[in-house]
């Protein structure tokens, strides 16, 4: 029997996270949060790549505010108007800062659960729309 | 019940739905790539009522839409089906 004389080596397949995007919850017609992060092979949060609200005013969807983690903490864009495209980058100190993507990710669901409105009647006003009912 | 009422009921349901889904990202293996979810309580039939409405606009725009019930049960608190 021949000997091997060298070791194969097999290079390891990079581990990927993979990308989880649930559907988008739809509170009314013209309102909905959308949910995008990934996980790794045992399922925990490794990203928060974006949990968003939008609004749709006259057919057209705009995003009020949205979280992401992508600079490696969680942090909070806002929209400035229907008609202003820029946004507004929130103060760090109102947003978790320990913990892992998957505490900041729960921590987000938490924010809109309680601040909704007021994400909701800040653009309003911003945009200079009277409340839509 | 106001539009208002019903946005502030399903956005506490959809932080719900949304928490159970992150620690069981196998619950929506099935659900289909594109399509909306619209939440329905397992006790507010005034929303459900609501929500059924919800269900038909989106419908009537093209959109594929998911209806996520909400259960009583603790080992499947949300089932998953396909609006027809």
């Amino acid at each position: 029997m021949k000997k091997i004389k060298h070791k194969i080596r097999y290079k390891a397949k990079p581990i990927e996270n993979k990308k989880i995007s649930p559907p988008s919850f739809y509170l009314g017609e013209t309102d909905r949060i959308t949910y995008v992060y990934e996980i790794d092979s045992s399922g925990n949060c490794t990203k928060v790549n974006n949990v968003s609200y939008e609004i749709k005013i006259e057919q057209k969807w705009y995003l009020v505010s949205r979280y992401d983690s992508i600079h490696g903490f969680l942090h909070c864009h806002m929209r400035t108007s229907t008609k202003d495209h820029a946004e507004i980058l929130l103060d760090r100190s109102s947003v978790i800062k320990k913990g892992h993507p998957k505490d900041w990710l729960t921590w987000a669901i938490k924010d809109f659960r309680l601040n909704f409105f007021e994400y909701r009647k800040g653009f309003l006003k911003r945009s200079k729309i009277a409340e839509l009912y | 019940m106001s539009k208002t009422k019903q946005l502030g009921k399903n956005v506490q349901l959809s932080g719900e739905l949304a928490e159970y889904i992150v620690s069981n990202p196998s619950a929506i293996k099935k659900v289909p790539a594109g399509a909306s979810f619209v939440i329905f309580s397992s006790k507010d039939e005034e929303l459900n009522k609501l929500n059924h409405k919800l269900v038909a606009s989106l419908k009537s725009e093209g959109k594929k839409v998911v209806k996520a019930v909400q259960k009583e049960n603790k080992k499947q608190p949300w089932t998953f089906s396909l609006a027809v």
